[in-house]
């Protein structure tokens, strides 16, 4: 079982390597979008490999129900983004090839292997199990963990405000929508005043930039 | 773990599997037929007695239709997406108890929250994170058709697909709202003691009306069943994600958004139909047992509770052919707000009603019936909202047009 | 566990959180219009209200410090007394709330020291406003405060992490928060991605961290406090390797925050581009608490690996942090002399600032029990005078932007000319950072090169005086620009009233904390 268990392993690690260095490196962005998700789900492997049904799951559900097709939405309503044609690596990539390679010989390797790896024992019995299901991790929550509860709340309230900043625009700076009758009677009322001169219908800005003056 | 085990997990999967596919030729038969009478029409009834060979003849046409990819699509992708959309309509059985058939030859284990002695051959699996792996699984579903239409390379199927990922974003959210307002009603995150806690008649739709009617809105939006069918609006898109797929794909495609139907509806039955049970199943069981022995019990106990779940899921079905026959198709506006800023917050709400009522009150019976209120009270304010649209201030009027001097 | 008594510990905290809603919320039942004046009473009463609450929100965290005003034992019982008691109930001392946030002396000095510097950078707003959405604007910097103010209290990685992102996220936004001018745009987008790959760095160190420690315990035990700072740093004070990796990642991680050199390059463009109010709270707040939580960090997670100032025994986190200073003093520096946008140029400057204070941090590290306090106190009278300093340059500056319409040297010309009183506060600030006696900004270098010094970091302490002795020349070429170079414009600049309060406050605690740093070093010395 236990050499199963190594391979299976051994499996979900490679897939998980291969995945991250396709999101990486394929040019098409959607096709790294995709492999983004098969990294996703092999995370999830792995998490059930370590019996930690709920984080894997839960991982599925987050990463890849919901992290990533937003990632796919974004790209699909941006247009002109499929990275075809875009280069990947700038021409100083030999250099960076090499502080990385010599990083990780020099102080990842060694480290990693001169570093005594001590399995943990099976526990006691009796001892407490660590947080792994939903009801511990729910009392976690409440309990010891309160004020992290507390801040993610307050965080992920502030990422909220935040993209609404971000992409709300305040009405009054929207630009008008028009149907197509009124954009032809606009078109039609235009010619007959000012042949030469065609101006945007915007909605005036309301207020000055109250940087303006710093704009050059 | 056995070979014995592990045969009758293989045998549990194959037989799942082709019921489902079968159900789903069916079930396309059923939804042809009835929409017909529901239009005064006569419907397929030439292939075989009553039309019943009609789903076979359509696999041979859709078999023998020629194979084509779009000269401009993303191959590998285009031909991934169906297998993706198929997939998690099939996995998603893995955790819906169909019935009680204990192995074991003890019907009353099957009443059992503890589940010792329980060999139940009529679900696969009993994880007890069972209503996540439906969530999760539901939520992986988007990507077979936000894929296809991406990898069509043609505009229609493109559209179809940006509108399936909002629209299936938005809805998520509700359905989990709904799904986890049931999970906080009994305490468990597992499908068959969910089941078995709804048994003496005091099923999942009492505490949870309100959760009952999101969960049936959130869930028909999740398999873009009408009225929700924007993704594959025939008038707007022609034929939406699946524009550039023909043959077996297509039918893939079809075969993964009925399967979908069939399992939010087994879902709904029993998170809010008290699954397989049956008012007498278990006087039935008793007698049986006490007249033939415990394994004829079990196996009596097993058919019959397997028939009440059908029979319960058929009458979804039946729904919701009646809903598509009868609804018009939402505009893409209204259902995202229908989305956002009804169901979601109407499912927040009643996540709170079910926290608060039930710590306050521990009788079962009791908040049962104060919930059952509190939704039908909710339900009737947000369904009296008179929504009057009201006037876009975005858009000018010819009269008020001022031009740039 | 934490239990109801512990929430007047947390007043502070709560107290933003409630003015930050607070703000959010009365933005809603102000006038909306499209007419200006309707926007411009909104924005005006969403700063106001941000100004007086965090004012109100200060006085409280002073009076529960006790440090100005402690009630004596046999005071009266009644209304008054009772409220100040139960506050003071509160103040610095305990063990940490849960084991997460802890709040002794350090947390509350620094509570101070970043409120304080938030309610500067609120009246700095009430003059330079957004165009859209006031309120969130206004709460976002109060969100940010809460973060920090989590930072240096965090006694627990999770809660460490998470006070990060929630200082980070908002200040992301704030820099970018003028979406139409381009260079705010791609201040905001740089400072994203930056902290976003810091981030990243940050948790893998102190993921790996968790693992030498789960590896260094062997048998289970209850694994819930293992993210504890000092529960890593008994665990796996023996280990090897592994632990001093994750030492290197969360010092890269928080010096991405800090911007020391190698890892500064997004801070000129995010201070150019930002709005500069946004830039003085920046580069003042948010390094002061990223300071004090890598002081945690180091102390209590890596105890084992201290190493020495001296650097005469090989390795530690003393060697690591050496050489970041070297390089932020001197490239710092010699990079702000060619640079001819004052902003980028401030911004240069407070990269080599934040070389000395890391000097502070050295000090920790050597033998005498006296001189690491010493170090300690250096550090925190330099936080506060550089804080106040900065956040009264880049005031001035804020003003000088709106007013002439540029941040270049050029803009500054003449400005003795077109307002006197301005031109002056601005030469306090600047001859502060550059450390003319009897400015606070000598005495904080003076006192952190002493501790340096005496710590054993004598060859760094050379460096650092020669590269003071280098600033100067940039310095002195704003103080030229202002008062010898003609000016091109001879229209006067008034002095708001918001701005002219910030820098009256700047100025002040500069020339008193400098002149008698007595009155703040007996407070600091509690630590």
């Amino acid at each position: 079982m236990e050499v199963v268990v190594q391979i299976t392993f051994g499996v979900i690690a490679v897939f998980i390597l291969v995945a991250a260095a396709m999101v990486v490196s394929v040019r098409n962005v959607i096709h790294a979008a995709l492999w983004l998700i098969a990294c996703f789900f092999g995370v999830g492997a792995l998490y059930m490999l370590l019996e930690a049904e709920f984080l894997a799951v839960v991982q599925v559900l987050i990463y890849v129900g919901a992290v990533s097709v937003l990632i796919l939405f974004a790209i699909m309503l941006t247009r002109q983004i499929t990275g075809e044609g875009v280069r990947q690596l700038t021409n100083r990539w030999p250099v960076v090839l090499a502080i990385a390679t010599l990083l990780f010989a020099t102080v990842l390797a060694p480290t990693l292997i001169n570093q005594q790896w001590n399995v943990p024992p099976a526990p006691p019995l009796g001892t407490p199990e660590p947080i792994a299901g939903p009801a511990e991790l729910g009392r976690g929550f409440v309990n010891e963990f309160l004020i992290q509860f507390q801040v993610v709340g307050v965080l992920l309230t502030v990422a909220l405000i935040g993209a609404i900043v971000i992409a709300y625009e305040e009405r009054a700076r929207r630009r008008k929508v028009l149907t197509l009758a009124e954009e032809l009677e606009l078109k039609r009322l235009r010619e007959q005043t000012s042949p030469t001169v065609p101006a945007p219908v915007e909605a005036e800005p309301v207020v000055q930039e109250s940087r303006s003056a710093s704009e050059r | 773990m056995d070979w014995l085990t592990i045969l009758i997990i293989v045998i549990q999967c194959f037989v799942i599997t082709l019921a489902v596919t079968t159900a789903f030729a069916y079930l396309t038969l059923f939804e042809r037929r009835i929409l017909a009478r529901l239009q005064n029409r006569v419907g397929p009834n030439r292939a075989g007695p009553a039309g019943l060979l009609q789903p076979a003849a359509d696999a041979v046409k859709l078999f023998f239709k020629e194979d084509i990819v779009p000269a401009m699509a993303d191959k590998p992708v285009y031909l991934l997406a169906p297998a993706v959309a198929v997939i998690p309509a099939l996995i998603i059985w893995a955790v819906i108890p169909f019935g009680c058939l204990n192995l074991n030859w003890d019907y009353q284990a099957c009443y059992d929250p503890a589940r010792t002695n329980l060999w139940n051959i009529l679900q696969i699996t009993d994880l007890n994170i069972g209503v996540l792996y439906v969530l999760a699984v539901t939520s992986i579903g988007v990507y077979g058709i936000t894929l296809a239409g991406w990898a069509s390379n043609n505009k229609y199927s493109m559209l179809g697909g940006i509108r399936s990922s909002a629209q299936l974003i938005s809805y998520e959210l509700a359905l989990g709202c709904a799904v986890l307002s049931v999970v906080m009603t009994y305490g468990t995150l597992s499908t068959h003691e969910i089941v078995t806690q709804q048994q003496g008649g005091l099923w999942g739709i009492i505490p949870q009306l309100l959760g009952f009617v999101l969960y049936m809105i959130a869930a028909t939006a999740e398999v873009v069943r009408a009225p929700f069918d924007l993704v594959e609006a025939e008038q707007e898109l022609t034929g939406g994600y699946n524009t550039e797929y023909g043959s077996m794909k297509f039918a893939l495609f079809f075969m993964a958004e009925y399967i979908k139907l069939i399992a939010v509806s087994a879902l709904a039955v029993t998170f809010f139909f008290g699954g397989w049970h049956f008012p007498g199943l278990d006087i039935l069981g008793r007698e049986v047992t006490a007249l033939a022995g415990p394994v004829a019990g079990s196996i009596v106990f097993g058919i019959v509770s397997l028939g009440a779940f059908l029979l319960k899921v058929v009458v979804f079905l039946f729904i919701s052919v009646w809903v598509r026959a009868s609804w018009p198709r939402l505009r893409y506006d209204r259902l995202m707000d229908l989305g956002w800023k009804w169901l979601l917050p109407v499912g927040l709400l009643n996540l709170v009603y079910t926290t608060v009522v039930i710590i306050l009150i521990p009788d079962r019976v009791v908040h049962s019936w104060v919930l059952f209120g509190l939704g039908a009270i909710t339900i009737a304010i947000a369904i009296g909202f008179n929504r009057t649209p009201k006037p876009i201030d975005n858009v000018t009027l010819v009269k008020d047009i001022q031009l740039p001097n | 566990m934490f239990q109801l008594t512990d929430i007047p510990r947390l007043l502070p905290e709560i107290l933003l959180l409630v003015l930050a809603l607070l703000v959010l919320g009365s933005d809603i039942l102000e006038r909306w219009g499209r007419t200006p004046a309707a926007q411009l009473e909104r924005v005006k009463s969403s700063a106001s209200l941000t100004a007086i609450g965090l004012g109100m929100v200060l006085f409280v965290a002073l009076l529960q410090s006790g440090y100005i005003y402690r009630l004596p034992e046999t005071a009266p019982v009644n209304f008054f007394t009772n409220i100040i008691r139960n506050l003071q109930s509160g103040g610095p001392g305990g063990e940490p709330i849960a084991g997460a946030f802890a709040t002794d002396h350090l947390t509350m000095i620094a509570r101070l020291l970043i409120i304080g510097a938030a309610l500067v950078t609120s009246l700095l707003c009430l003059d330079v406003r957004p165009s859209a959405h006031p309120g969130e604007f206004y709460a976002l910097i109060i969100f940010s405060t809460l973060g920090m103010c989590l930072m240096v209290g965090a006694n627990e990685f999770l809660l460490a992490y998470l006070a990060i992102e929630l200082t980070s996220i908002p200040l992301y936004l704030l820099a970018g928060y003028f979406r139409n001018d381009p260079r705010s745009a791609e201040a905001g987008l740089k400072y994203f991605l930056f902290g976003a790959i810091s981030s990243a760095i940050l948790l893998y160190g102190m993921s790996l961290a968790f693992g030498a420690a789960l590896n260094g315990v062997g048998s289970a035990t209850n694994f819930n406090d293992l993210t504890r700072f000092d529960r890593i740093g008994t665990f796996t004070a023996s280990s090897g390797g592994l632990i001093t990796l994750a030492m290197l990642f969360i010092v890269a991680g928080m010096g991405y925050k800090l911007a020391v050199v190698p890892f500064h390059s997004w801070s000129p463009d995010v201070y150019e581009g930002a709005p500069t109010p946004i830039t003085a709270f920046i580069s003042t707040a948010s390094k002061a608490a990223g300071f004090i939580l890598l002081f945690r960090l180091l102390t209590k997670t890596f105890p084992a690996m201290t190493g020495s100032p001296t650097l005469d025994t090989a390795g530690g986190w003393t060697a690591v942090l050496a050489v970041l200073a070297l390089l932020t003093v001197v490239i710092g520096n010699l990079a702000a002399l060619p640079q001819t946008n004052v902003k980028r140029l401030l911004a240069y400057s407070s990269i080599a600032h934040a070389g000395f204070v890391v000097l502070g941090l050295l000090a920790w590290a050597a033998a005498q029990p006296f001189d690491r306090e010493q170090g300690l106190t250096a550090l925190l009278y330099y936080l506060f005078i550089y804080s106040l300093t900065n956040l009264g340059a880049f005031g001035a500056l804020a003003l000088i932007g709106q007013q002439t319409g540029g941040d270049d040297l050029t803009h500054l010309r003449g400005l003795s000319r077109r307002n006197l009183p301005l031109a002056l506060l601005f030469t306090v600030c600047i001859l502060s950072l550059a450390g003319i006696p009897p400015l606070g900004g000598f005495f904080a270098k003076f006192y952190i090169f002493m501790v340096g010094w005496q710590s054993g970091a004598t060859w760094l302490v050379v460096i650092a005086v020669v590269m003071t002795i280098v600033s100067l020349y940039y310095y002195l070429r704003l103080l030229k620009a202002m008062f010898i170079e003609p000016a091109t414009d001879l229209t006067p600049v008034s002095l708001p009233r918001g701005i002219g309060a910030a820098l009256a406050i700047a100025v002040v605690g500069v020339l008193v904390l400098g002149i008698f740093p007595n009155l703040i070093l007996s407070v600091l010395e509690r630590v």
